[in-house]
């Protein structure tokens, strides 16, 4: 499976839920995950852990010496390997501007681990700048969740254009693993949407869509994964099939 | 291509390095026994070129250049020898990949002879031909009245 970004410049597309319930139902299923926390709002995090306060995060390992196993934490509400992120993320991009090889920090500070794993799931911030860079230069495919409304295809151009240009800039070629719907409701404009990312884009749509449900939320804030917080509930078996259909 | 993101180049090169670059052509069809061909020009309009294999939906060739130091080039269609059509000559910057469609110049001059020579073997996908296509060295073409002046072609 190796490295796989969750990405979507646009905010609130389910890229935590995505990826804190899919890594959380393959380590279920038997695999063994990390999930890195790559967004300096460190939700995440906070939906795994609360308030529990680190010493050390993901900042640390891309900006000083520590080394990633060093901030390693395990979870066992997720039966996940975590690694957590800090709200001092957001001022990165600068800091690293001007660092050699400033777009592969991530790639080369997770090698020690990536054989340890059977899945490394990054769960990217929304935007698409210099540590999104990183997260797609130390993946192998990414996965991009859209919840489908009129703009969800711009967002779509966009990453493709950023996956273009990291290839003619940086000659590294990302794979799409595919496309996520998420918070689904059958309206016209999700199937339009649907119809538009397999056929202008070329682009897998997973069989599996995410319905809305309140229960994700709640699982957040009982900080448990959805299908544990609620096994019957239709999101949670939704998560659990797509999960197998991602694998 | 135009204006350059900084995010994206590689923060590890210096303009001038030798890199080996990636061409992509797309939106060519090709007939029987066609082939097609990158044409660099240098600084004193001399060609040098290399052929371009298919790659699913696209052609392409690998050639040495110099990372962000701009290139003239065109591609040419050519069969038998004979070039069939060739595209405007561009200028790019080239970094790991250049992506091109195809598209043919509409002139008079298109259907002109591509030269007594073969087009020779081609500098693609060999990392030890450094300096570019050197390979791809090949004389001028020797036509007396409608051959094909490269230099001429420069814009
Ligand atoms: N299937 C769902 N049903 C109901 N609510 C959902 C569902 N999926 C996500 N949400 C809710 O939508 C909100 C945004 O989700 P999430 O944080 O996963 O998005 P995100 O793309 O990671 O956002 P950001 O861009 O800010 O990182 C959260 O409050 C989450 O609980
Ligand atoms: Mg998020």
């Amino acid at each position: 499976m190796g490295v796989v970004s969750v990405i979507n410049q646009k905010g609130g597309v389910a890229k935590t839920t995505t990826s804190l319930n899919v890594a959380s139902c393959w380590a279920q299923f038997g695999h063994r995950v990390l999930l890195i926390d790559l967004d300096p709002q460190s939700s995440a995090t906070k939906a795994i852990f609360g308030d529990r306060e680190f010493d050390n995060t993901i900042y640390d390992v891309l900006m000083g010496g520590t080394a990633i196993q060093d901030v390693i934490v395990h979870s066992d509400s997720f039966n996940l390997d975590v690694v957590p992120a800090e709200i001092l993320l957001s001022g990165i991009d600068l800091q690293l501007a001007a660092h050699y090889g400033r777009e592969t920090v991530l790639r080369k500070k997770i090698e020690p681990v990536t054989r340890r794993y059977d899945a490394i799931l990054i769960d990217c911030s929304p935007s698409l700048g210099l540590m999104t860079i990183n997260a797609l230069m130390a993946s192998k495919d990414i996965i991009i969740p859209i919840c489908p409304e009129y703009f969800s295809l711009k967002g779509i151009e966009l990453i493709l254009e950023t996956l273009h240009n990291i290839r003619v800039g940086l000659g590294y070629r990302v794979g799409v693993r595919g496309v996520v719907i998420t918070r689904f409701r059958d309206r016209k404009v999700t199937r339009e949407v649907i119809r538009e990312v397999e056929e202008k884009f070329q682009l897998r749509v997973f069989n599996q869509f995410i319905p809305d449900s309140i229960a994700v939320e709640e699982a957040h804030h009982n900080h448990v994964p959805v299908h544990d917080y609620a096994p019957q509930n239709l999101a949670a078996k939704a998560y659990r099939t797509l999960a197998k259909e991602l694998w | 291509m135009g204006k350059q993101n900084p995010l994206f180049v590689d923060s590890t090169l210096h303009p001038g390095d030798g890199i080996r670059c990636l061409f992509e052509v797309r939106q060519v069809l090709l007939y029987e026994e066609e082939s097609i061909y990158l044409v660099l020009l240098n600084t004193d309009g001399e060609e040098s070129y290399a052929e371009m294999s298919e790659a699913g939906t696209h052609y392409e060739a690998t050639v040495r250049l110099m990372h962000e130091l701009p290139i003239h080039f065109y591609f040419a269609i050519v069969k038998d020898e004979k070039l069939l059509f060739r595209s405007q000559i561009v200028q790019r910057t080239p970094r790991y990949t250049l992506v091109e469609n195809w598209e043919p110049v509409v002139d008079s001059r298109a259907r002109i002879l591509f030269g007594g020579g073969s087009p020779g073997a081609g500098g693609s996908e060999n990392p030890e031909s450094s300096s570019s296509p050197e390979a791809m060295d090949e004389p001028p073409p020797q036509q007396p009245t409608d051959s094909f002046n490269w230099e001429e072609c420069v814009v």
